[in-house]
């Protein structure tokens, strides 16, 4: 079983706690998970690390609880909301002598994330998702650019109708190498007033 | 660039399906957004929308519209910042 490290958990069990208050606790639990994220570094046996990173609301914890939780893994399900907090993770891993890799949800479609983000129990502002969805593009292609060997995989989320059913699925992108990789990650920068556009349609 | 489509998530998974059940329960809200021309009503999960010339009939007209549908209405401004969200 991996061992899973997620804000968004670890806010549940702090005193107070609710879900319409979500975003008030996120600053104590974002810290509790980087302190629990070193000493797992320092305690765990498993020799990988899983980075998440992508948008609120893409499907990262889905991802994680679909294809990862069964593994003998480390994960940190983050949005990897900047360069140099993602930087400080990569070297404490190679430090702890762990393998490290990158994995990014994208939504396929921007709206069906907002939608969800919207409908969920937790709550946060609008901007969380307007920013989150932005920041963690900028920090996977800044890491795909300061870090070559550190592997980073692409995996695109979508709900789908199968029948009369809503399923969600998950492709994973293969990318022709590193060079590929920056330049989809390069093409796929929104800045946060373009993150509202294409939910939007404006 | 290619793209391996991964093994569906099992329907039991309690994650999944929540973020399917949050999915399915906004796809029938209405925005109601303004833009240049007016304001816009649009479904939630649709990309086409009705123009309005004012802020108070495009309102009207989607809370009628989620009166039928047993959904949320969800007024944004001009900078996509939620304003109001009315079930009504």
């Amino acid at each position: 079983m991996a061992f899973i490290i997620s804000a968004d958990e670890i806010k549940k069990t702090l005193p107070g706690y609710s879900p319409a208050k979500s975003e008030l606790f996120h600053r104590q639990s974002a810290k509790l998970a980087d302190k629990t994220f070193e000493e797992a570094l320092k305690s765990r046996s498993e020799k990988t690390v899983i980075l998440m990173s992508g948008g609120t609301a893409s499907g990262k914890s889905e991802y994680v609880s679909a294809y990862l939780a069964k593994l003998r893994l480390i994960v940190f399900d983050g949005t990897l909301p900047s360069f140099e907090g993602a930087k400080i993770k990569i070297k404490k891993t190679l430090k702890a002598g762990k393998k490290v890799e990158i994995h990014l949800v994208l939504p396929n479609d921007l709206l069906v994330a907002f939608i969800a983000f919207l409908n969920r129990e937790r709550k946060f502002s609008l901007g969380h998702f307007y920013r989150t969805h932005s920041s963690s593009r900028q920090t996977v292609l800044d890491i795909a650019q300061s870090f070559n060997d550190i592997p980073i995989k692409i995996f695109v989320s979508d709900v789908d109708y199968i029948g009369h059913r809503q399923t969600m699925t998950f492709k994973e992108l293969k990318l022709n190498g590193r060079g590929e990789l920056i330049e989809f990650m390069k093409q796929n920068q929104y800045n946060e007033e373009e993150i509202i556009k294409a939910v939007f349609n404006l | 660039m290619t793209y391996k489509t991964l093994p569906k998530p099992a329907q039991s998974n309690k994650q999944v399906k929540e973020y399917v059940d949050a999915v399915r329960q906004g796809s029938n809200g209405r925005f109601v957004i303004p833009n240049g021309k007016g304001w816009y009503v649009r479904r939630a999960d649709s990309r086409t929308s009705e123009l309005f010339g004012t802020k108070s009939e495009a309102i009207a007209h989607a809370q009628a519209e989620v009166k039928e549908h047993k959904a949320e209405l969800f007024i944004f401004d001009k900078n996509g910042q939620l304003t109001d969200r009315q079930a009504v």
